[in-house]
Parts: C-alpha cells; sequence; structure tokens
C-alpha cells in the first residue's frame, strides 16, 4: 500500500491535472516520433518527473513503466572505483549523478557514451534512440556540465537527453542552448486543492475545501508535500474537519523554532545556541538554501520595509557565499549575527525613539 | 771519606745493581749496560762535533772510571746501546709498570723537564749553526712524543732518598764525574733524558752546596730545581771544576729520582748503596702519604668570596710565585691567571728565583721548608692581594729591572750571591711546585721560568726574549746550558727561538686537547644524570621510574603469576599484567634518560632499537625475537660461574615506537605487538603521543606509564645548578620564562641556555628577555593556545600583523574551525553595544574566508594561505580584540559534518531503494517522505499491533524498503526534542513484524548483496570494524534468538511448505540462520 502521492500519480500526458496546455503541447511534440534535448526544470513537487515519465509513456508505450534498478561501476581516472545505481527500461536509463559527488563527470562521459553509443540493432517498431534522464542537473558539478555539452552534440543520432534541474541558473548557457527548455511551474494553490479534492474522491474520502486551501497553503504549493500532509491529516483525524490542524513538516517547525529564537534575543549566547540549531537542520539534510529562505521569511515577518530590504539583500548575499564556499554554517550564522547586529540596533533605536 | 768510598766503589757496583732491583723491580739489566756504552761511543762523536772544552777531560775520566769499573759489562750490552730510542721506551714502560702507583706530582714533572733536556741535549750533540733551526722542528716534534713518556717515568724519582747522606762521599769522588756526565748525557740523543737529567742535575748541586739539609727535606723537589738551576750553573761547570764536585753530591740525589741506571753509570751508585733500605721506604711512604692528602684535597672553601683587586698591567711582573696549598677562595687557575695578567710567574717548584710563595691550607711541607731556607717571602691569600694593589703602584719602577737580569747571569755564573739569584731560586720554586699541578699548569708554569734562561745567554736579545715567552717550559734553560758549552752564541740563541716555538705550538695542542674534551661536550650530554635520583622531576612514591623499577624487578615473578588482564580505569596498577611497558610523553622529559638508568641500576642488559634502524616486520622477527630469546653470557666475563653466569636478564628497548611507519617499517607495530605477547623478556617501548592512531593497537599491550612535563621550577633547580658550575649568570625569572617558553623541556632548555652562554653578549637581564621572547617565538604552538592569543587584546599590543596571521599558521585547516567555534565565546573589549555589531563582522570574516578556502581546495590555490589567514583569523581576531570568556572548544563542525555525511548516506540507500515508486530527489526524501514513510509503516503497528503488521509490511514491500531502512527512516526523520516513535511499538509487535517480514519474500527490483555491501562499508566507515556481520543479524532485534528459534520450530512444521523461502535475497536468508 503505497503513500497515496505515489498511488494516485498520473500515467497520461492526458490525465495530468494541472498544466494541460503543457501537456498537450509535449503530447504533439511526441507525436513527431522524435524531439530535442529537454530541459525540464522547476520547483520540486511540480510534477516534472510525473510529466517526463508521461512522455516517455506517450513515446515508448507501457514498455517504459517496466522499470529495473542497476548498480553500475565506472572507474574514475585515479584508479577510485565508484558505483551508482541506475533504473532503467528497455527504453531508457535514468541516473542521479549527483549521487557520487564530486566523480559526477566520470558518470556522465562512461554511461551517457555507453547509452548513446549502441545503436539499436532492430529499429523496426522502435524509436532510433534511447533517452536518458538526468537528475538533478543543476547540482552537476561544472566539469560535468562540460563534459555534457559536446556528448549532447555528438550522440544526438541515437539518444536523447532530458535533463531534470530545480533552476536553470546553475546550468550552464551551453547547455540550456543545446536543449528544449520546458519550465514546470509550481500550480496554483487552487490547482493544488483541486489535485487534493481529486486524490481524495478516488480514496472515497471526503475533503472539505476549506482545508483543502489550509493543506495547499501549507505545502508551499508542492503537490507532493500536499499529499502526504493530506494523508497525514487523514491518519491524524477522519472524518475531516475544516479547521482540522495541518501537520507541518518537522524542519519547518525547526526553522520557525530558530527563528523566533533569533528574535527572542540577541546576543552573542544566543548565537551559539543557534548555531546549534542550524547545525541540526544541516545535519538532517534540510538544504541550506531552504533554511535561509525559511529563516529570511520568518525574520523579516517583524521588520519595517526598509529593515526588510536590508536582511533581504544581506540574506541573498550570504546565499551566494554559501554557494560558493564549503561550510554552510559560516554563512547561515554569518546571516544570523548581521541580522542580530541590525536588529538589536533597530530594537534599540525605536525603544530610543519612544523615550 | 776517600777511603770510604774506595772501598764502597767495589762493592757498590754491585750493590747499585741490587739496589736498582729493589726500587724497580722490573728495571732489566740491559738499560743501565746501555748507557754506560752509549757514552762510550758517543763520546766520539761529541770529539769531533765542536762541542765542550773539558770534553775530552772527561772522556779519560769516564774511560779510566769505567774501564776500571765496569768495562766487562760494557761489552756485554753493546748491541742494546746502538737501538737508542726503541729501548728507551722500552724501559720506560717498564718503569711505568713499576712505579705508577708512586707517581707524584713532582715526579710528573720533572719527567717533562727530562724530555726537554733531552731535546736540547739532542741539538746540542747535533748542532752545526746551519742545522739547527730544522732541528728544533724535528725536537718540536719529538716533546710531543715524548711527553707521555715522561709522564710515566715519573715515579722514579723519589727512589733513592739514602743518597744525600753520602753527597759529600761522592764529592771525593772529584770533578770528573760531572764533566763524564755531561759528555755522556749530550751524546746520548733523544733515548737518554734520564742522563741529561743528570746533568742538570749536578750543575744545581752547586747551588745548593750550602744547603745540604735543604737537599733532604725536598728530595721529591730536587729534580725540578736542578732542572732549572742547571740553566745557571752550568757556566759555573764550564768554568770551576769545585763547583762540579757539588754538581756530583746533588747529582746523587738526582739519581734518587731518575732512574736506577744512571746511577749505576756514576760512581754516586755508591752513595746509594749506603742508604739502608728502611730510609727509602719511609720517604717513600712519606712520598705516598703526601701525595694521597693531594688528591683527597678539597676545593677552595669560600670560592667567590673575595675578588681579585684591579691592579696596574705589569704590576707583579718581576714577581715569581710559586703557589702551594688549597687557598680560601680561590681556584688555583683563577690565580694563576691574575698572576700573569699582572705580568708575573708562576713557577712550579721552590728555586732561588721565586720570590713569593703564595701558600694555602695543605701547603707542600717540603715547599715551605725550603722556601723558609731560601728565605722566600710565604704570603697568604690577602697578603697577595694586598700585593697587587700595592705593587700597581710602584710598577713602573721594576719595568726598569730588565737591565739587571744580564748581571744575573754572570752573578749567576760567579755563584749566585746577588739577591737577584735568590730571587731566580724563588722562581724556580715556583716551578717546582706548580709542577704539582696538573700537566696544562705545568707548562704555563714552568715556561715562566725560561724568560730568565734567555736572558742569561744573551744580553742583547733577552730583552725581547722575556715578555713573550711564559708559555715556553723548562726546556729552554737547558737549551742555554748547551748552547754555553758550544760556545757559540748565536746557534743558541736560534735554537732558543726555535725550540720555544716549537714548544709554544705543543703547549697549545695540550692546551687545547684538554679544553676540548670538556667543550666539545654538549651540556645535555655532560649534565646527563648519573643515577635515577639525578633525573628531573621522578622522585615522588608514584613516579615513572619508581614504577618502571618496580614493574621491572617484579617482571619475572610475574610472569609465573598469571595475573588477570586489569581493569583500565584501575588506578593502582602495577603493570604485572603486561608483558611491555609504554613510555609515553613529550620530547625532553627524560624517558629515555629514565630506562637506561633504570636498566643499569637493575643490571638489565638493554638491547636499543630506535627510530635510526630500520623496524620493519621481517627485521623485527628474525632480529630482535633471535636476540631476546639468547641468554647473556656476560656473566661468565664477570667471572661468575654456574647458572647465575648465564642470565636473560635483558631487555628490548625499542624508542622512539611512534617513528615507526612509511614502507621500511611496514608491519613493525604488528610485529612488535606478537613480539610483546610470546617475549621472554621484558619490552619497554618510548613513543611520544601515546593517543595517535599509530600507538592504538600497541597501547592494550602495554603498562602504560605517561610522563608528564615537569614543573617550571623543578627544571628551573637543576638548570641553576648547572649555570652555577658552568659560572653562568641568569637571572631567576629569566630562566623561568625561558624554560616555559621551551615548553618544559629539559633538553632544549639545556641547549638553550648554553648556547646563551657561548654568546657574550648576552650578559644583561634586558637582552636574555628579549631573547626569550625571540625563543618562544620557535616554540610549537597548539590550535588551543593560537586561539587564545587570536582574541587576546593583551597579544595583539605587541603582535604585528605578520605574528597574528603566524597564528593561523599553526594549523591552517584546523584554524578557521577554531576561531569560528570560539568567536561567540570572546568578550571584546568595547563598549556593550557594539558588541553584536563586531560579531556579525567577524562572522561576515569568516564567511569570506570560507570562500577563499574552496577556492584554494578545489583550485590548489594554496598561495591564498595568507589571504585566508586575514579573513579567518586575523580580522575576526581584530574585531573580538578582547578575551575568551570560557574554555576553547575543539571544533564541533567535524562531528556535526560526519554526521550530516551519514544522513546523506542513509537518505541516498533509502533514496535508491524507493526510487522506483517515487519521483523525488533525494532531498526529497528528506525533507518530505522520511516522516510520512515513517508513520506509514509504524502507525499500524502501534495503533493495531499484530493486526498491523500486514500493513506495515505491505508499506515496505511498496516501497521496496527493507528492513534496516525503516531503522534509517527513523533516524532521517528524528528531530531533537522529539520522541522515537518505535519505542511506542510493544516489543511482541515488533518482534512478529521482523518474523513475518524475514517469511515473506518479496522481490527486490535491487541486488540486495550490494547494499549490504555498502553498509559493509558504512559500518567501517564508523569504526565498527568487522562486528558488522554479526551486527546486521542482530541489529535490530534483542529477541533475535528468540526468533530464530522459533523460527526453525516453524520450519520444522513446514519444512514442505516453506521451501522457497530459503531462496529469498541473501540479506534475509542470513537472518533467518
Amino acid at each position: 500500500m503505497s503513500l497515496w502521492v505515489d498511488k494516485h500519480r498520473p500515467k497520461d500526458l492526458l490525465k495530468l491535472d494541472f498544466h494541460k496546455d503543457q501537456a498537450v503541447r509535449l503530447k504533439s511534440l511526441v507525436q513527431q516520433s522524435d524531439f530535442p534535448h529537454l530541459l525540464v526544470y522547476g520547483p520540486s513537487g511540480a510534477g516534472k518527473k510525473t510529466r517526463i515519465m508521461c512522455l516517455l509513456r506517450e513515446l515508448y508505450g507501457s514498455g517504459v513503466e517496466r522499470l529495473r534498478q542497476e548498480t553500475m561501476h565506472f572507474t574514475t581516472p585515479s584508479n577510485k572505483k565508484i558505483e551508482i545505481m541506475t533504473v532503467s527500461s528497455n527504453y531508457h536509463i535514468e541516473v542521479n549523478p549527483t549521487d557520487v559527488g564530486i566523480y559526477d563527470r566520470v558518470v556522465i562521459m562512461d554511461l551517457v557514451k555507453n547509452v548513446a553509443q549502441t545503436h539499436q540493432i532492430d529499429s523496426s517498431g522502435q524509436r532510433e534512440f534511447k533517452v536518458v534522464i538526468l537528475n538533478e542537473v543543476d547540482d552537476l558539478t561544472k566539469d560535468a556540465q562540460h563534459a555534457l555539452r559536446r556528448t549532447m552534440e555528438k550522440y544526438v543520432a541515437t539518444c536523447r537527453l532530458i535533463l531534470i534541474a530545480n533552476s536553470v541558473s546553475r546550468v550552464i548557457p551551453a547547455i540550456r542552448s543545446r536543449c528544449l527548455t520546458i519550465r514546470v511551474p509550481a500550480p496554483t494553490e487552487s490547482e493544488v486543492c483541486s489535485v487534493l479534492q481529486t486524490v481524495c474522491k478516488k480514496e472515497g474520502l471526503n475533503l472539505p475545501s476549506e482545508l483543502a486551501l489550509k493543506i495547499s497553503k501549507c505545502s508551499g504549493r508542492n503537490v507532493r508535500r500536499a499529499l502526504l500532509m493530506c494523508e497525514a491529516c487523514k491518519v491524524q483525524q477522519y472524518p475531516f474537519k475544516a479547521d482540522q490542524k495541518v501537520p507541518e513538516p518537522d524542519w519547518q517547525l525547526f526553522i520557525k523554532e530558530t527563528a523566533s529564537m533569533i528574535l527572542s534575543e540577541q546576543s552573542p549566547k544566543k548565537l551559539g545556541e543557534v548555531r546549534q540549531k542550524l547545525y541540526e537542520l544541516i545535519i538532517h539534510g534540510v538544504p541550506p538554501d531552504i533554511i535561509f529562505a525559511g529563516l529570511l521569511k520568518e525574520l523579516v515577518i517583524n521588520c519595517d520595509m526598509a529593515m526588510k530590504c536590508q536582511v533581504a539583500s544581506h540574506a541573498a548575499m550570504f546565499e551566494h557565499r554559501m554557494r560558493l564556499g564549503n561550510k554552510a554554517i559560516f554563512h547561515l550564522e554569518a546571516f544570523v549575527a548581521k541580522f542580530m547586529a541590525i536588529y538589536k540596533k533597530f530594537i534599540e533605536d525605536s525603544v530610543g525613539d519612544a523615550f | 771519606m776517600s777511603k770510604s768510598i774506595r772501598s764502597y766503589f767495589t762493592v757498590i757496583k754491585k750493590q747499585t745493581t741490587k739496589i736498582a732491583h729493589d726500587d724497580s723491580d722490573i728495571i732489566p739489566e740491559s738499560p743501565e749496560i746501555q748507557v754506560k756504552k752509549k757514552k762510550q761511543t758517543k763520546k766520539r762523536r761529541i770529539e769531533d762535533s765542536d762541542e765542550e772544552i773539558f770534553s775530552p777531560k772527561v772522556k779519560k775520566v769516564d774511560i779510566g772510571q769505567k774501564s776500571a769499573q765496569k768495562s766487562p759489562k760494557l761489552k756485554e750490552v753493546t748491541i742494546t746501546d746502538l737501538f737508542g730510542s726503541e729501548k728507551i721506551k722500552k724501559t720506560e714502560s717498564l718503569v711505568v709498570k713499576n712505579k705508577s702507583e708512586k707517581q707524584t706530582e713532582i715526579g710528573i714533572h720533572s719527567d717533562e723537564e727530562f724530555e726537554q733536556s733531552l731535546l736540547e741535549l739532542d741539538t746540542i750533540d747535533n748542532i752545526s749553526p746551519e742545522q739547527v733551526k730544522s732541528y728544533k722542528k724535528d725536537q718540536g716534534k719529538c716533546i710531543v712524543e715524548e711527553e707521555p713518556k715522561s709522564n710515566k717515568e715519573v715515579p722514579k724519582v723519589k727512589i733513592s732518598p739514602p743518597q744525600l747522606s753520602s753527597t759529600k762521599d761522592n764529592t771525593s769522588k772529584s770533578s770528573k764525574k760531572p764533566k763524564k756526565h755531561h759528555q755522556t748525557e749530550s751524546e746520548l740523543k733523544e733515548k737518554h733524558y734520564k742522563i741529561t737529567n743528570n746533568d742538570n742535575d749536578k750543575k744545581n748541586s752547586k747551588n745548593q752546596n750550602n744547603n745540604d739539609k735543604i737537599i733532604e727535606i725536598e728530595d721529591d723537589e730536587k729534580g725540578h730545581k736542578f732542572n732549572n738551576s742547571s740553566v745557571e750553573e752550568k757556566p759555573h761547570a764550564i768554568n770551576k771544576s769545585k763547583m762540579r764536585k757539588r754538581d756530583l753530591s746533588e747529582f746523587l740525589e738526582d739519581d734518587d729520582h731518575d732512574t736506577s741506571f744512571k746511577k749505576k753509570k756514576h760512581d754516586d751508585s755508591l752513595n746509594e748503596s749506603a742508604l739502608s733500605d728502611q730510609e727509602r721506604h719511609e720517604r717513600k711512604r712519606l712520598s705516598a702519604s703526601l701525595y694521597q692528602k693531594y688528591l683527597n684535597r678539597t676545593g677552595p672553601k669560600n670560592l667567590g668570596a673575595k675578588e681579585i683587586p684591579e691592579g696596574a698591567p705589569g704590576c707583579l711582573k718581576d714577581c715569581a710565585f710559586l703557589l702551594t696549598g688549597v687557598l680560601d677562595s680561590f681556584e688555583r687557575e683563577e690565580i694563576v691567571e691574575a698572576i700573569t695578567k699582572y705580568g708575573g710567574s708562576v713557577k712550579s717548584g721552590v728555586s732561588k728565583k721565586v720570590t713569593h710563595v703564595l701558600a694555602g691550607e695543605d701547603a707542600g711541607p717540603a715547599k715551605t721548608a725550603k722556601a723558609e731556607t731560601l728565605g722566600i717571602k710565604i704570603i697568604n691569600e690577602d697578603q697577595f692581594l694586598n700585593m697587587i694593589t700595592e705593587l700597581s703602584k710602584k710598577n713602573k719602577n721594576k719595568k726598569s729591572n730588565t737591565n739587571d737580569k744580564p748581571h744575573i747571569k754572570i752573578e749567576n755564573s760567579d755563584k749566585n750571591k746577588s739577591p737577584n739569584d735568590e730571587k731566580s731560586n724563588k722562581n724556580e720554586k715556583t716551578t717546582k711546585d706548580k709542577s704539582k699541578l696538573s700537566l696544562n699548569d705545568k707548562v704555563k708554569k714552568e715556561g715562566s721560568v725560561s724568560p730568565k734562561a734567555t736572558i742569561t745567554l744573551k744580553n742583547d736579545k733577552s730583552v725581547s726574549l722575556k715578555n713573550p715567552i711564559k708559555k715556553e717550559r723548562s726546556v729552554s734553560p737547558k737549551a742555554k746550558i748547551k748552547k754555553e758549552i758550544l760556545d757559540s752564541p748565536k746557534k743558541d740563541f736560534y735554537g732558543k727561538i726555535n725550540k720555544k716555538k716549537s714548544e709554544e705550538e705543543v703547549e697549545q695542542i695540550d692546551n687545547v686537547d684538554n679544553s676540548s674534551k670538556d667543550a666539545s661536550l654538549m651540556w645535555v650530554d655532560k649534565y646527563k644524570p648519573q643515577s635515577i635520583k639525578q633525573i628531573i622531576g621522578q622522585h615522588g612514591e608514584a613516579s615513572n621510574v619508581k614504577k618502571l623499577i618496580n614493574w621491572l624487578t617484579k617482571w619475572y615473578v610475574n610472569r609465573k603469576a598469571k595475573l588477570p588482564k586489569p581493569n583500565p580505569w584501575a588506578k593502582n596498577d602495577d603493570g604485572g599484567y603486561y608483558k611491555a611497558a609504554l613510555l609515553s610523553g613529550p620530547p625532553g622529559v627524560g624517558k629515555t634518560t629514565t630506562v637506561g638508568l633504570v636498566c643499569k641500576e637493575l643490571g638489565f642488559d638493554t638491547v636499543e632499537f630506535n627510530a635510526s634502524d630500520t623496524r620493519s616486520k621481517n627485521l623485527i622477527k628474525e632480529q630482535i625475537s633471535e636476540l631476546i630469546s639468547t641468554k647473556s653470557l656476560s656473566g661468565y666475563a664477570k667471572g661468575v660461574t654456574g647458572k647465575q653466569a648465564v642470565t636473560k636478564k635483558h631487555v628490548l628497548v625499542m624508542d622512539e615506537v611512534d617513528g615507526m611507519a612509511g614502507n621500511e617499517d611496514r608491519g613493525g607495530l604488528q610485529e612488535l605487538i606478537s613480539l610483546i605477547k610470546s617475549s621472554s623478556v621484558p619490552v619497554i617501548c618510548m613513543c611520544n603521543d601515546r593517543n595517535s592512531e599509530k600507538m592504538r593497537s600497541l597501547v592494550n599491550y602495554c603498562y602504560d606509564l605517561r610522563f608528564s612535563r615537569p614543573r617550571v621550577d623543578q627544571i628551573k633547580a637543576a638548570m641553576l645548578t648547572i649555570c652555577f658550575k658552568e659560572g653562568v649568570k641568569v637571572p631567576g625569572d629569566v630562566l623561568s620564562q625561558l624554560i616555559s617558553a621551551a615548553g618544559q623541556d629539559i633538553r632544549q632548555t639545556l641547549h638553550l641556555l648554553s648556547v646563551w652562554t657561548a654568546d657574550p653578549t648576552l650578559t644583561e637581564r634586558d637582552k636574555l628577555q628579549k631573547e626569550v621572547q625571540r625563543v618562544k617565538k620557535d616554540i610549537k604552538m597548539g590550535p588551543w593556545d593560537a586561539i587564545r592569543k587570536v582574541f587576546s587584546a593583551e597579544e595583539h599590543k605587541t603582535m604585528s600583523i605578520i605574528d597574528q596571521s603566524d597564528l593561523f599558521f599553526t594549523d591552517y585547516s584546523l584554524a578557521p574551525l577554531f576561531v569560528h567555534e570560539n568567536y561567540p565565546q570572546v568578550v571584546p573589549h568595547c563598549p556593550k553595544h557594539e558588541v553584536l555589531d563586531r560579531m556579525s563582522k567577524a562572522v561576515d570574516s569568516l564567511s569570506l574566508g570560507d570562500l577563499v578556502d574552496s577556492r584554494i581546495r578545489s583550485n590548489q590555490a594554496w598561495s591564498l594561505l595568507p589571504l585566508q589567514a586575514m579573513y579567518s583569523s586575523v580580522i575576526p581576531g581584530q574585531q573580538l580584540s578582547g578575551h575568551v570568556g570560557g574554555q576553547i572548544q575543539f571544533p564541533s563542525w567535524l562531528g556535526k559534518n560526519s554526521r550530516a555525511n551519514k544522513m546523506s548516506r542513509l537518505a541516498q540507500t533509502i533514496h535508491a531503494h524507493t526510487r522506483l515508486s517515487t519521483s523525488g530527489s533525494k532531498s526529497s526524501i528528506f525533507l518530505d517522505y522520511s516522516s510520512h514513510l515513517r508513520d506509514a509503516i509504524l502507525n499500524p503497528l502501534i495503533k493495531d499491533k499484530n493486526e498491523g503488521i500486514s500493513k506495515s509490511l505491505q508499506v515496505l514491500e511498496e516501497y521496496h524498503l527493507l528492513r534496516d531502512d525503516l531503522e534509517s527512516l527513523t533516524e532521517l526523520s528524528l528531530w531533537p526534542g522529539q520522541r522515537n516513535p518505535s519505542i511506542l511499538i510493544d516489543a511482541k509487535v515488533k518482534a512478529a513484524m521482523t518474523r513475518t517480514y524475514n517469511k515473506q519474500a518479496s522481490a527486490l527490483p535491487y541486488a540486495p548483496g550490494t547494499i549490504k555491501k555498502a553498509k559493509h562499508l558504512e559500518t567501517d566507515e564508523n569504526g565498527l570494524e568487522m562486528d558488522a556481520e554479526d551486527d546486521l543479524e542482530n541489529y535490530s532485534d534483542p529477541e533475535n534468538d528468540l526468533l530464530i528459534k522459533k523460527k526453525k520450530m516453524k520450519d520444522l512444521e513446514k519444512a514442505s511448505s516453506s521451501k522457497e523461502k530459503p531462496q529469498s535475497s541473501k540479506g534475509r536468508g542470513k537472518k533467518t540462520k
């Protein structure tokens, strides 16, 4: 018994719940029996992967759904053996090169070449190309991205690449220009609500629209999260009530907690405590940029406009540094310290004004 | 008298031989014979050369006497005579053996003089004016060679006291004898220095004719005297036959000192016969007791209590001192130095040249007595000091005295009644006295005699020669002698000069040799502890030394006792269980010293291997284990017999075991451990860092002895002692600073101290203090110390920016982390409202530093390190300049980072497992799935208990999760402050669930084997080692055993139906086993 989110995943392009016009376009694209490299990007929980699987199904038929997992082995130039898990059907192979960290370049070069270089012996009734799906392309190292770009041109006859990314900002322009970029935006709240409603209907449940809206707001327009939350709500209390409390993800709660700590007191001692919280977040795999975003969102609530700008620009600066640097905690802490300094000054000033 | 002499004469021959035997049993007859023969052969030579006027007479006399008395023997001996030099050596060695015990100081001195006289004689014999120079060089060499010999000969000097009484008898034999001697001596070249001595003695005797009594009293010293005085007296010999008679009498005395063969040659031997054996014994005893006294005498009682006053240079110019006894507040060397500094000379024996006798405690009775008879002033220390001050005033007058010296010569030749003569005598005395000093001293003092000698020879040039020649030895007087004999002043002069040079060279060499012995030793070696008590900081009952001794002594007993392994936390463990001891501690605290001394104390032989030896597996296995299994036979060498002779008492000392690294020593530690296990002898290992990775395995097999740094005051006490011994003055507080700057490293402290003393400019306190500061810089600093300095406002005052960035370089990989970890604790010295601002600036800089760091690492741009130093250490330090408010913490980033990595690994595994059914990326596992999946699995179990099992298992199967993944899921989703929901599950339910899970054989889309492999790797990384497999089996379920049993039961029941189950994946298969 899967979770709802996986159980009710649409498998046909036309059955997608939102961005239907885009789905239609994709369908027509595929119907020409060929398509260029694709770069699909959008926030998580917007349905990129689902869309792609639907596309493949459209392309190759239901054979694509017969998946298998394989472990592939590569040897790096420095003679280190690495292995990576791939998911593949007869027609496509999906890999997550970032799993091997800095050796992603080796994976890209070897795997893509391997797949691309093998021609279909009997191309009748089948497509002439295979599809390689690369996940999290924006997290690829620059080396790997550069390795990708020549391969993309060279083997265009035998394979198509579908790149999935959250944001194109970190994909080098050379790759962007070689791909048809498809943006999958996050669904609107109402779209999320409708998704929730349909799923609940399928499950035979009655979901009050207020609760659906609440959940969709809470999920940050992330369908996956919305569905999971909805299911959690169901576990928590059924039948649903409109004013039912929606269980937020723990890490969100944690970030909020941290933010309130920062607001409660600005002192070096508090900074030390905040650091522990930040460490905890990082340990639990919350991406630092999400921490930044979460903190900023919570912190600026009490600020006036001028300060909001100031804080936001600092947050942006430190997030940028974080991406360039190695140790996220340094930059998170720098941001927190900065905010504390600004905020304390602000408070003192306003208190002074009051008198 | 003459009658008696005659009567003796025949008898004497026999007796003399006997006497010789008595005195020195080993002396063979041949030497005597040699002498005689040589005389004859060489006489001829002399005749050829342009030597003495009287030589023909002498010959005749000699021949006459000898032919009468000794002719038969002569013939027999001839062969030996011919081999001059070699034979001499032999005789010397013989002599040495005989009389080594009886050596007196005087004897020693006389030896040197002998040599010199020998040399002179040689030159005299051969001298043709042109050759002189070349000769001198040779002689210089000769001197060098012969000096050691001469020392050994010393003992003979005392041989025949009785002669004194007989002196008069001898004189009756008339002037001819002395002449003989001269000739013979001159004839005998290098070999017969003894003879030369005789000559000198004779001459001296003239001077002392009047003082027969004195002679008796001071047998010991006469040898020296004679040598010195001979210079003056030679002229007499030439001119006056009377003098020779006297010479004879003294000559006899000299014979006592000299080897017995001389006596035989001369008629003097008769005299000896007159002496009774008893007398001789008594004299010997007397001198022996004196010598004993000398050996045992103490140093100055109040060393350093007085200071030598400043005197005008040259104020003691005409004074010749004889030092005797132990002074109250000066070392002898100090006084000698002072005297020479002020132009005075120091003599080694009492003679007329000596002007003052400086007597201390235990002054030599002989010297003082003689000084009294000669009318020499005997002064004490204080008088001496006064003298310096007084004389420095009168100094100018004395310079004119140089003119008197020519007179001295003349007077001497006329027979020394002038006041000058007395002086000269005194000088000689001093020289004699000094002979008691060690060789070095002697050299100097004797040298002082020479100036006068030169004067006697040549008025013209003497002035120039006088002053510089302080160091010249007594040889020069002899040189004079030959010259006079030759009557060719020029030759003499040249000869002298050259000799002086050569002698000076020799002297210098001597000095260098002696001083180098001490100086070449490093202080560390010089003051190395010689006994256990001297080890610094190891005195307590619980000290490591005591423990080690205890452990070593009980080692063999403990081996039989088979003690249990002690609790690692037990406090008072005596290490009985262990076969090896591991001494650990910082360098320079005395680990190796301790082991060396302890082993020595307990009589263990040590077999030591240190880092300079290759200690690979093979070498240890083959060599060391062989060594250890052998038995020491050293007992046999010591004369022990029986079982005790063969001892296994040796210790294997493995020094610097933490240095066993690299390819050379591969496997060495493992082998060492196995060797310890099988060892039949104690093993002592030493290392610096006991906690290092390398030592981890070894530590378990070793008795742990940790050496900590001694306290500053402990070291300081020892250092002060050494400073005192070395005469270095270092202020106490500076010394403490130095010690702490050196990190309480005794060795380093010593090195630094000795370097300081070598630098004469380092006398002022300020400079020393600066030096300490400088030294401090070189000391290795840990990151803990460094970080304190980074934030310390105090330190910032004295530090340049470079110094501050150097703090970063104590460990550039750790320093930024340390700074980051500890900056919130810093209390910056600034207004309160600025604190946060400064702090944010500091972190801002840290974050920039992180950028640089990442650039450095990714691009290998190590040249950016200084930049990083600025960002990561200097700027935060400056911003938060103040003091650290709490304890310095180790950066938690490292631990957190590894935890984060572990989490991400877990997430990745789950991601890989759920890949087929989920669409998200890894972070979606973290953010969304983990908690929901966990709840989906656990909630049914919590709510529905056993009924929920199937439901939760369904979820597992749907997502292709393994049972283990459930644990990872809970770990991933558990936040601090939350309760682990899996605790809520009833243990029975859990067990049942595991059971059912194991029974089911769900097909996995992936090969669980590979995953398992990955798990192994993970666990390995976590340091759990090989137990991973067991862990896997017992992983989550404490009731595994139960389960297995039940499983088996069920298996039995369902034997037929469950055939497929064993085919399920290996992972589960394992669990079912």
